[in-house]
């Protein structure tokens, strides 16, 4: 299987943010900014905790820049998935 | 006697209680002595128990954003603060910086995500909780969401001495405003608690009510000769107390002035009460708001129903009353909400803030036979309606020995305010 693209960890997160939080999918664009669309710290851990978990593995490198979006976070999956590839 | 500016007046009443999902509820259930208990049961546990349940889920009042940090009793207390401020016509404390504080009572906190947490634990194998867990569970998160939400800035202050816990919050945050450290407070109790693995705790003790056959409406019976033990209950209540002086500037009415305080402790047994200890907190309740024993027109009971709780507070009420205790009016009002726990003494002080609001005596529910032992004068099954109230008093005594009562008296400085309700209604 080969590594997810960020369009697909996009469509996850968006799926995750969407159920979990009510965050419709064109709120969650890839520029938008983690607090702006309502998400703290142990928020952003939670979705991290779900990625792992719907892709079924362990994201070593969890370090994002300050007032990070969610392109961002699309990037951190795939640079993890990366490493592991 | 003219009033001080720093004599505490309470302007504001939220209530969510298995009696009433607000003060105007509350206010008819205790008019009709309308009883909320109801059998309570989990798959988990074999015996069911009677216990007060507020029958709703609240979690559609929050966000999804919001609801990952909100435990039950956080809701219910979010709620119950929103209630009390609206009543007092407050939005928020923001402009107060540190002038305005937040005192409030709880024994479990967030019980219900504890409860989940570990079954997952120890069920699932899960190895860690999610990121709000911790957070959700704490004894403090209700205040705390509170005060982020609504801008409280002065002490956010969390007690905990088991069924007295918002007695002590109540009578802290008055001295606070009295001793000028405040201007205002929010001050009160929540408790939801009614998960298997918290009611099996309590069944271990032996001290919970047995669910009454006929009508399990009846299973909480206090002073009463059948009496079986306590009913668990959950609910959440707030009351805005502030100054005086800071109440007419905002130009608000008050439904009464919290007149006293008195805090004692037994110093004797973990899970036994003491009538000196609870004699104690009345004497000091009575010194401190300046009433002699006969001044007292009402008496709200801590009375559970437990068979060695119910007389030793009655020997505690005889010892400080002494002459006075034959004209003395009595109840308790948890023979229809049950014990409430961590919002036990905010429920039973709005009960007296109501009796003094509206001209009567709360009633002791299914008081057929009065145990000797606890003999004094019972309000008994029906409120007495036309009874002016000057003076109430409410005691509270936690499992640890911290005893704590509230005095509240009619309030002759302020204008006053009502709760719409028709008295004539009731039976």
């Amino acid at each position: 299987m080969g590594i997810p693209d960020s369009e697909n960890i996009l469509a996850t997160l968006q799926g995750f943010l969407a159920e979990r939080f009510d965050i419709a999918a064109d709120v969650a664009i890839p520029d938008a900014r983690l607090r702006d669309i309502g998400l703290d710290s142990m928020m952003v851990l939670d979705v991290m905790m779900e990625v792992e978990d719907q892709l079924g593995v362990k994201l070593d490198d969890v370090t994002l820049p300050r007032d990070a979006t969610l392109g961002d976070v699309v990037a951190l999956v795939r640079r993890n998935l990366e490493v592991r590839a | 006697m003219a009033g001080h500016a720093r004599d505490v007046v309470i302007t504001g009443i939220g209530i969510l209680s298995p009696v009433g999902l607000n003060v105007t509820e509350f206010r008819q259930s205790l008019l009709s002595n309308r009883s909320g208990i109801q059998l309570w049961e989990s798959p988990q546990l074999s015996r069911r128990i009677p216990a007060g349940v507020i029958g709703k889920d609240f979690s559609s009042e929050f966000s999804k954003l919001e609801l990952p940090y909100m435990d039950r009793c956080s809701q219910i207390a979010m709620l119950a603060a929103r209630q009390a401020m609206a009543d007092a016509g407050i939005e928020q404390f923001a402009d107060h910086a540190q002038r305005a504080g937040l005192y409030y009572g709880s024994v479990g906190g967030g019980v219900k995500t504890e409860h989940d947490w570990v079954r997952q634990f120890h069920v699932d194998h899960v190895e860690g909780a999610k990121p709000y867990t911790i957070m959700a569970s704490m004894l403090n998160a209700a205040p705390a969401l509170i005060s982020i939400k609504h801008k409280i800035l002065g002490p956010v202050i969390t007690n905990s001495s088991a069924c007295s816990s918002s007695g002590a919050a109540i009578g802290e945050a008055s001295r606070a405003i009295r001793d000028g450290y405040l201007d205002l407070a929010l001050a009160g109790g929540a408790e939801a608690a009614l998960t298997p693995t918290f009611v099996a705790l309590w069944s271990g003790l032996r001290a919970l009510a047995e669910a009454d056959p006929n009508d399990v409406s009846r299973s909480c019976r206090p002073f009463s000769l059948d009496r079986t033990g306590l009913v668990l209950s959950e609910g959440a209540v707030f009351l805005m107390l502030e100054s005086r002086a800071h109440a007419e500037k905002r130009g608000v009415a008050a439904y009464c002035r919290l007149s006293g305080y008195g805090i004692a402790s037994d110093g004797y047994h973990i899970g036994t009460p003491h009538s000196q200890g609870q004699a104690a907190a009345l004497r000091a309740v009575l010194a401190d708001a300046g009433l002699r024993p006969d001044q007292v027109s009402y008496y709200n009971a801590h009375a559970t129903a437990t068979r060695g709780g119910d007389p030793v507070e009655s020997a505690a009420v005889r010892e400080v009353f002494a002459d006075a205790t034959d004209q003395l009016p009595v109840s308790s009002t948890k023979g229809i909400h049950g014990h409430l726990l961590g919002g036990a003494s905010a429920i039973e002080l709005a009960a007296c803030v109501l009796a003094i609001e509206g001209s009567f005596l709360p009633a002791t529910a299914h008081l057929d036979a009065v145990d000797p032992e606890c003999a004094l004068r019972h309000v008994a099954n029906r409120p007495w309606l036309d009874t002016p109230v000057e003076h109430a008093v409410s005691l509270s005594a936690g499992f640890g020995g911290t005893n704590v009562a509230l005095a509240v008296s009619k309030e002759h400085e302020l204008r006053t305010k009502n709760i719409a309700g028709d008295v004539s209604t009731i039976t």
